[in-house]
């Protein structure tokens, strides 16, 4: 679990600096499109579903880990 | 279109009253009028928050900004926003650890017994205070804005923006927070379900998403693109408002006292991975209504382009319910925020409960009070004055972040640098000093410099282990 927790928190850091590269965010390009959607839009919106996927890695693991504090809770 | 406002809005009065009643009980605490007796659910916690962070900001503000600067737009608050809610419970679990400890009362009070300092209490007051309240009026300004275009002989501008005042101070003042969430609720089913539908609606316009595109590549191909047709979206630009953004958990009072008044870690952890799923929803709708807007109403001003695309090119009953639901927006962000600043006014008191409760509820009639002169002076860019906010209070992330993690008292010069950041900040909002120095942007440049005192900070004083 540990290993899924450091997992989840090295990709939300990746993915937090990738979305302000040319990966992401190319000026004046809007080509390749996907389903019509521009390149920034559908690439935009495959980085929130990476942000939703590792928020809930990111729970799974945090829950398991911290489990003994929380049942406090 | 009338008609049906007037059902929605009976039927939603009448659910606002209900759940006022609910919330009721005779012989209140103070912590249960202030915190809900810190017994929210996952759902309704998912609810209020989205709420919280919904407004008349994204009712208006963000599709405007998709049809005025296209689809960068994606990147400056759906994705800011995405980072946001793995903060909501890394922090959130951090935080409660330490609410538990120290009897959280309000982040204000919280921090002047972390720092051992009255002025550390006062200035993480006065950040929210001074930003916080002209973020409430933006929310009334464009409401009204938008009430006296769609009815325009009824009532002059500061006439509904007195009506939503009125109406939220008697809330927060009767209900307490409770109530608060119930509408919270309301409010967010509300939104969810008319900006969808609104959504589709636009892109069932042109056919499929493909030819709305075609569309919008014809009105001008760089809404295409970042950084867009005005050069807003430049690199530095996102990720100033990105950090703004990630860090409102941590900075906005109205936001962080929603994690602590979750029932549990576990229904804090459903919240969070609830929000992220109602937002993108609530964000794709809106993209595609800007979108439309490029099209349909290229070079229309703000209120012409959103009374079109959210009334009058809908049908009459989606109508009414988008201006009830705007209404409802407004009033549960409005009624979070000014009610955050009051928890934040009160967890600064001592005193018997009684007498706390009564000067509590006296700051709230004041605050409201200076909302609604804010409201009738304020400008009209909903979007870029809801960011300043978003900047201003994320100038005081150092305090409250290094207090909540510290396992030390932490030291006072965190209180020195955060101050002087917000000032500094503050002029350059005034444009007392420039917005960019050395073509660095006066925010992304506090950030740094936030940053680096910060871990001086932490290094010298050995305050924190890091959980992260």
């Amino acid at each position: 679990m540990k290993n899924l927790w450091r997992f989840a928190r090295l990709g939300v850091i990746i993915l937090s600096i990738l979305i302000f590269t040319p990966v992401i965010i190319p000026n004046n390009t809007y080509r390749p499109e996907i389903a019509g959607l521009p390149y920034t839009l559908w690439t935009g919106i495959l980085a929130y579903f990476g942000f939703v996927a590792l928020i809930l890695t990111g729970i799974l693991a945090h829950s398991r880990i911290y489990r003994e504090v929380n049942s406090h809770d | 279109m009338t008609k049906w406002f007037w059902i929605f809005a009976i039927i939603f009065i009448l659910l606002l009253i209900l759940a006022s009643s609910r919330a009721i009980k005779k012989n209140r605490s103070i912590d249960e009028y202030m915190l809900a007796g810190s017994n929210i659910g996952a759902i309704l916690g998912v609810l209020t928050y989205a709420a919280a962070l919904f407004s008349a900001f994204i009712f208006i503000g963000v599709p405007d900004f998709f049809r005025v600067h296209g689809v960068g737009a994606w990147i400056f608050l759906p994705v800011s926003d995405g980072m946001m809610f793995f903060v909501i419970f890394w922090f959130g679990y951090n935080l409660r650890k330490k609410a538990r400890a120290t009897g959280y009362k309000g982040m204000a009070g919280m921090m002047r017994d972390i720092f051992g300092s009255k002025w550390a209490g006062f200035l993480v007051f006065t950040g929210a205070f001074l930003f916080l309240i002209p973020y409430v009026a933006i929310q009334i300004r464009g409401m009204s804005m938008f009430f006296t275009a769609i009815f325009p002989e009824m009532l002059p501008s500061w006439g509904w923006a007195l009506i939503i005042v009125a109406i939220m101070l008697a809330y927060s003042e009767v209900g307490g927070l409770k109530a608060i969430v119930f509408s919270d609720a309301v409010q967010g089913v509300l939104l969810l379900t008319v900006l969808s539908i609104i959504g589709y609606n636009c892109i069932q316009h042109f056919g499929n998403v493909k030819e709305l595109f075609n569309q919008v590549q014809q009105v001008d191909e760089r809404l295409l693109s970042t950084p867009g047709p005005q050069g807003l979206f430049t690199t530095q630009f996102l990720v100033a408002s990105f950090l703004a953004i990630l860090l409102l958990p941590i900075s906005q009072p109205q936001f962080s006292s929603r994690i602590v008044v979750m029932k549990s870690m576990k229904e804090t952890y459903k919240m969070a991975g609830g929000v992220s799923i109602v937002a993108l929803i609530v964000f794709v709708a809106t993209a595609f209504i800007g979108m439309y807007g490029s099209v349909e109403y290229t070079s229309s001003p703000t209120v012409e382009f959103v009374q079109n695309a959210l009334l009058f090119d809908q049908p009459n009953f989606l109508a009414g319910l988008a201006i009830v639901g705007l209404f409802a927006a407004v009033l549960s962000t409005s009624n979070a925020q000014i009610f955050a600043l009051g928890s934040e006014f009160r967890s600064l008191l001592k005193g018997e409960d009684r007498h706390v409760l009564l000067r509590t509820k006296i700051a709230l009639f004041i605050f409201a009070i200076i909302v609604m002169v804010f409201s009738v002076i304020i400008s009209d860019e909903l979007v870029l004055l809801a960011r300043v906010s978003f900047a201003g209070t994320s100038m005081l992330t150092p305090v409250i972040l290094i207090g909540v993690l510290s396992k030390k008292k932490p030291g006072k010069e965190l209180l020195v640098i955060s101050a002087i950041a917000l000032f500094v900040f503050l002029f350059s909002v005034f444009q007392l000093i420039p917005e960019n120095i050395y073509g660095v942007r006066v925010d992304m440049g506090l950030y740094v410099i936030l940053f680096i005192a910060t871990i001086i900070s932490i290094v010298t004083r050995r305050t924190i282990t890091f959980n992260f």
